[in-house]
């Protein structure tokens, strides 16, 4: 089989894991959260009765989607974890993984497919409701973020749910029952989403920096580097680089995009290593 | 074995599982697994592979199919050592049924079986296959909603996917009525009939009696016994016993039925005056029962039951191995492998 015809049949593996998660009771759950976060987000941080805090500008389109981040980095991390922390532990416990496993496939193709499609699921609707978010934002603003904003909003909204798809998927094929696949997987999305800032400030104190004024230039500086070993941070970083003034990362760029390719390069690489060794 | 050309031949194929072992978890333990395995199968026949729980069935099957690499031994395929065939080519020559798969989601059958169809990037349609396994009229239905019967047969109808030369069936009874069961049995032998090599798992004698061309007999990993069913009762020495009941006469010694028959007279059931069974080494031909058919009835006996009972699988593993009947698969065989004949102590890798 030629790489093209291989290219085009993980593609079609991936649209069926796809369309079943799209069918799936938590997908419902997921539409809700990305409608509540993504949606409610931007109507309500683009009004401009809204106060947010003295720091933080919201006087472009743009500015406002990168508040909205926070909701997205919350929601859609969060949809792929419903969806993806019993992506392989579950088919190991039905039996279906061995069907699958037995078939005349190579194992880094099924594996692809299997990202892909959880990617695809949470992607595509957090797409949708990124769109939605935007035009809410216009009916506040009467402004449009440019093109180039948006796709560059999204292009780290992309990344950001890919690096979680390979994370889950990597715990899952570690978990061998559904008990360690939830705890692992809402571990791994707590330790980035809700513990990293505690994370940082543990690291920087034990590193002598001082960590009573979590505004000083200092300490910015260190959680920005401590910020790149997390997906969400380097998330933060990617999209913080398109501001303006001061609220553009001190770092230089190329540091967080050599960052955001690690990111994707290594959960993955680990991730179709171990199902190359899977076991049914 | 009888059939055609040897499809699968395992020469002394071993796989052992690999363990933690805490507090060192990067220095893995060998646990179970399967030792030594030699088997040669045939296009055209069906082979009984049974063993008590933890015999390593499942691990043998796995292994053959590809999801487990053997640690040592040669697996052929088709006349060809497996590696060579490449990773591709190998998995066309083998269909596998994995025991019970529980088939979940809302997507149905003809869609899960096309997902397999392009795993496979074959063009073949599911609508046929499905149709030969039954479920014409449960093409469209939600997986959830399927009976383990229609599980069964969806996993059999995926392993059956590519006409492939091998097929390997895990515990494919389990979940079917009796009905379907003689139905699955019927399906079987014509796939046989047609050429297919098939190797079917279980721990039930009497069901595989039923339907295979031999027999190989797995107990801790390793292969025990193996032939047709008469050649391992034989060379175990645990023929067929004749289970007889009726009334009007009192049975007498054993020797009266000829040199070499032992009898155990048991309870009489419901409307029986007597109830035995008689036992020769070398089994009962169609001359023999009939003579003690003949013996019984000129001497005023009028028999209700004439039964030829197999041995049972602890009698046949507790004659292979030496071990006490009732202490046959009360301990499923753990990572700590004892061995049956040859096979070492635990030893780390």
């Amino acid at each position: 089989m030629n790489r093209l015809a291989r290219e085009k049949r993980v593609l079609s593996l991936s649209w069926f894991e796809a369309r079943q998660h799209f069918r799936s009771p938590r997908m419902l759950a997921l539409i809700a959260l990305l409608t509540l976060f993504i949606g409610g987000g931007s109507w309500g941080l683009s009004d401009s009765n809204s106060t947010v805090t003295a720091q933080l500008q919201m006087d472009t389109p743009y500015e406002v989607l990168f508040l909205v981040s926070l909701f997205v980095l919350f929601s859609s991390t969060l949809g792929v974890v419903l969806l993806g922390f019993d992506g392989i532990s579950r088919k190991r416990l039905t039996g279906e993984l061995a069907i699958e496993l037995a078939q005349p496939i190579d194992r880094t193709d099924l594996a692809r497919s299997q990202l892909q499609g959880l990617w695809l699921a949470v992607f595509i609707p957090t797409a949708l409701a990124c769109v939605i978010g935007i035009m809410l934002i216009y009916a506040q603003m009467d402004a449009w973020p440019t093109v180039g904003e948006f796709i560059y909003f999204m292009i780290p909204t992309a990344l950001v749910i890919y690096w979680y798809a390979c994370i889950q998927l990597l715990a899952s094929s570690i978990a061998k029952d559904l008990g360690s696949s939830v705890t692992l997987g809402v571990g791994v999305w707590m330790l980035f989403t809700l513990i990293w800032l505690l994370v940082t400030a543990v690291i920087a104190s034990l590193m002598g920096v001082d960590v009573t004024n979590l505004e000083s230039i200092e300490y910015n500086r260190f959680s920005e580097i401590v910020d790149l070993f997390s997906p969400n941070g380097v998330y933060q970083l990617l999209l913080e680089n398109k501001l303006t003034g001061e609220d553009r990362p001190t770092m230089g760029t190329a540091y967080i995009w050599t960052a955001a390719a690690l990111w994707s390069l290594i959960p993955s690489a680990l991730f179709l290593a171990r199902f190359k060794r899977l076991k049914p | 074995m009888s059939g055609g050309e040897p499809v699968l031949q395992l020469s002394e194929v071993t796989f052992r599982y690999r363990l933690p072992n805490w507090p060192k978890p990067w220095l893995k333990r060998l646990g179970a697994g399967i030792h030594k395995v030699d088997l040669e199968v045939h296009s055209g026949s069906i082979l009984g592979l049974i063993g008590p729980n933890g015999a390593g069935k499942t691990t043998l099957l796995h292994t053959i199919a590809g999801l487990h690499r053997h640690d040592s031994g040669n697996v052929r395929l088709a006349g060809q050592d497996r590696k060579m065939l490449g990773w591709a080519n190998a998995q066309r020559h083998i269909g596998l049924m994995p025991e019970r798969v529980n088939w979940t989601g809302s997507s149905t059958p003809r869609e899960a079986l096309k997902r397999i169809v392009t795993m496979r990037g074959e063009g073949e349609t599911p609508e046929q296959l499905l149709e030969l396994v039954g479920m014409r009229s449960r093409m469209d239905i939600p997986l959830e909603n399927m009976s383990q019967g229609m599980r069964q047969r969806l996993s059999l109808a995926c392993a059956l996917l590519g006409s492939p030369d091998i097929l390997l069936l895990d515990e494919p009874m389990n979940g079917l009525d009796p009905v379907a069961q003689a139905a699955f049995r019927r399906l079987l032998r014509n796939l046989a009939d047609s050429g297919v090599a098939i190797i079917v798992s279980s721990h039930n004698l009497q069901e595989m009696e039923l339907f295979v061309d031999s027999l190989a007999i797995l107990h801790r990993g390793q292969m025990v016994s193996y032939g047709s069913l008469q050649d391992v009762e034989r060379a175990l020495g645990c023929s067929p016993s004749l289970l007889i009941a009726g009334n009007g006469w009192s049975p007498p010694s054993a020797g009266s039925f000829g040199a070499g028959v032992t009898m155990e007279m048991c309870e009489a059931w419901h409307g029986e005056e007597w109830r035995f069974t008689l036992h020769r080494n070398d089994g009962w031909s169609g001359d023999e029962k009939h003579d003690v058919l003949q013996a019984i009835e000129e001497a005023g006996g009028r028999i209700s039951l004439l039964q030829t009972v197999l041995p049972s699988l602890e009698d046949l593993l507790s004659a292979a191995t030496g071990e006490a009947a009732d202490e046959i698969g009360f301990e499923i065989a753990s990572d700590s492998m004892i061995p049956v004949r040859t096979w070492g102590v635990e030893e780390d890798e």
